[in-house]
């Protein structure tokens, strides 16, 4: 359905050309949850941030292809892709309280959204927007709708953020860390009310997180992430059981056993992410990899098929 | 309802109260014609007569009765003040909008016009025009609002830039509103709290040029009366008639003042967290 070929998206930065995300591809079909996973700066949410091309002022895609359901993104007009923005696509964000306007009461915010796609009264858009919230699970929807959002807890506002992203049906949602600043039982409810919903709706979800129990636990297809490349993806099954990229592997060990009895320590990834301003010669990873080649520094490998689904950028296999 | 609570604290309801009370006697006393300015009691000329009953603010040195000429005078400053007010103010919103929302060229480019007409020394701009064509208060009213528009263009800009940045804006472009939609409904109204203190304080800042003007022979034209030129009057019997100074004085002083608090008041009105200012 959403189909991202060589996507590269780059930052100015006091005249400096940042790569953020580089050469990137993968496809999200019908009806799936696809995870993007990486650490802080592996360009993550600068890949949804590109799809629905609401970059910062100061990014910019550079190259690549962005075709969803046949038609190429890049080349819609600015009303075509407002048409898409929100109706076919929705996004939810990473903070919820500030991604929405504390001016107005989330009624407004609904009623608005709704009214932007859909041919409806006011009146009729105020009881979808009752419905919408209903179908969040917040009580007392009909008085709720007056209240600003301020007024609401941080986990409600997530999913009054869901409910506005989801009030045109649309056949994707992004969902960029939605749990990220969430505590874990109100991450739960949120996560089991996107899954719910997807069900529901029938729709995608790009799930970004770097959280991997969160992503293990939804999605049916992963992406790793690191340094605006995605060195590995596979299913659930292959990332978690067989990881073949080295970054992966180390991701996976790093982290820990909630078990007192177990004395060991998770393993960390030695070293730190270097700078996207100076980025490493060849693969991106090899600095802090232990199983590095002479090739490692000179080439960087490409993402190829190991195994089905399974695919690795990297020069062990 | 819930939200005029927090407008209603002791400060801004007393200057809202003065600013009605002075805009309703500005409207309705010049329906009266008993009621002239220019009507002078023959038994109190030629020396000015301090407040009494029979004329509640005194006289003026010909006779004529200061309560009445200070409603004449406000109805002059309140025109200026909400008319150049309301020119500055849509220029700037819109300059200021424009700038911060498009950046980049088109905010350097504006920015500059913007210091040209900082420039511009309004005051000597005013009395130019004031003496090239002839001494008229609709010229006033037009120039301070053509000339007053660069305070409100900066603060728009400067709310704009920072309030692009954030995420509810993101949000909302993600959700397929249109741009017009964008700057007009979502940015705004965060930048409309200080668009309202600029706009009294630019009223305030109006009616005080044209009382400047009046003072200086340049504005309303005797014997139309204004508080600048009521004042302007005065400054020959200050010792012996003081209150000829003190009632349009202390009028300006007032309604500058009251538009402050009202400013303030809205500014607390406005803000969904129902702060106290």
């Amino acid at each position: 359905m959403l189909d991202v070929q060589n996507l590269s998206t780059v930052f100015q930065v006091h005249s400096h050309e940042v790569t953020a995300v580089d050469q990137i591809s993968f496809q999200i079909p019908e009806k799936t949850v696809v995870g993007l996973v990486g650490e802080s700066g592996s360009g993550k949410s600068v890949t949804s941030q590109s799809i629905l091309q609401i970059l910062p002022p100061n990014g910019q895609i550079k190259s690549g292809q962005l075709h969803w359901k046949g038609q190429d993104l890049m080349q819609l007009s600015r009303k075509e892709l407002q048409q898409i923005r929100g109706k076919e696509i929705g996004m939810i964000f990473q903070n919820p309280l500030s991604a929405l306007n504390p001016v107005f009461t989330i009624g407004n915010q609904l009623i608005e959204t709704i009214c932007l796609h859909q041919n409806t009264s006011p009146k009729e858009a105020r009881k979808i927007a009752a419905s919408l919230l209903k179908k969040v699970n917040i009580p007392d929807p009909e008085t709720r709708l007056d209240d600003y959002p301020h007024q609401f807890s941080i986990g409600m506002c997530q999913r009054i953020m869901i409910a506005l992203s989801i009030a045109s049906r649309p056949q994707l949602l992004i969902a960029d860390e939605p749990t990220a600043s969430l505590d874990v039982t109100i991450q739960a409810q949120i996560l089991s009310l996107l899954n719910d919903l997807k069900s529901e709706l029938n729709m995608s979800i790009l799930l970004i997180s770097h959280d991997l129990g969160v992503i293990a636990q939804h999605c049916d297809h992963i992406l790793v992430m690191y340094l605006g490349k995605i060195v590995e993806s596979g299913s659930p099954q292959d990332i978690f059981k067989s990881p073949l990229h080295p970054y992966t592997q180390a991701l996976i060990k790093s982290i820990p056993i909630p078990d007192p009895n177990i004395k060991q320590a998770p393993e960390l990834i030695k070293g730190d992410i270097p700078s996207p301003m100076n980025l490493p010669s060849g693969c991106r990873f090899h600095p802090r990899c232990p199983e590095k080649l002479s090739k490692c520094e000179k080439e960087c490998p490409s993402l190829n098929t190991i195994k089905n689904t399974h695919k690795a950028a990297c020069w062990l296999y | 309802m819930r939200r005029l609570s927090h407008f209603l604290d002791i400060k801004s309801s007393l200057a809202c109260l003065f600013f009605i009370l002075l805009a309703l006697l500005a409207i309705f006393v010049p329906m009266i014609p008993s009621l002239d300015p220019n009507n002078i009691d023959l038994t109190q000329t030629l020396v000015a007569k301090p407040p009494s009953l029979t004329h509640l603010f005194g006289t003026d040195d010909l006779g004529r009765d200061l309560l009445i000429r200070s409603i004449y005078g406000a109805r002059v400053s309140l025109l200026v003040g909400i008319i150049s007010m309301s020119i500055s103010l849509s220029i700037g919103t819109l300059v200021g909008l424009l700038s911060g929302y498009f950046g980049g060229r088109i905010d350097a480019i504006i920015m500059r016009v913007v210091d040209l007409f900082m420039a511009i020394p309004t005051l000597f701009l005013i009395l130019t025009i004031q003496v090239l064509l002839s001494p008229s208060i609709y010229n006033v009213m037009i120039v301070i609002g053509l000339t007053s528009w660069m305070g409100v263009s900066r603060l728009v800009r400067a709310e704009i830039l920072s309030i692009k940045q954030r995420p509810f804006i993101s949000a909302a472009r993600a959700r397929g509103l249109p741009e017009l939609k964008l700057i007009f409904k979502h940015m705004l109204p965060h930048s409309l709290t200080p668009i309202i203190v600029a706009a009294m304080l630019g009223m305030g800042d109006a009616i005080l040029v044209e009382s400047v003007l009046s003072f200086l022979g340049l504005g309303v034209q005797p014997p139309h009366a204004s508080w600048g030129n009521m004042f302007e009057n005065s400054l020959s019997f200050m010792r012996d008639a003081p209150w000829m100074a003190l009632i349009p004085g202390t009028l300006i002083t007032l309604t500058v003042l009251s538009l402050n608090f009202i400013g303030d008041g809205i500014r607390s009105m406005l803000d969904p967290k129902g702060h106290h200012a």
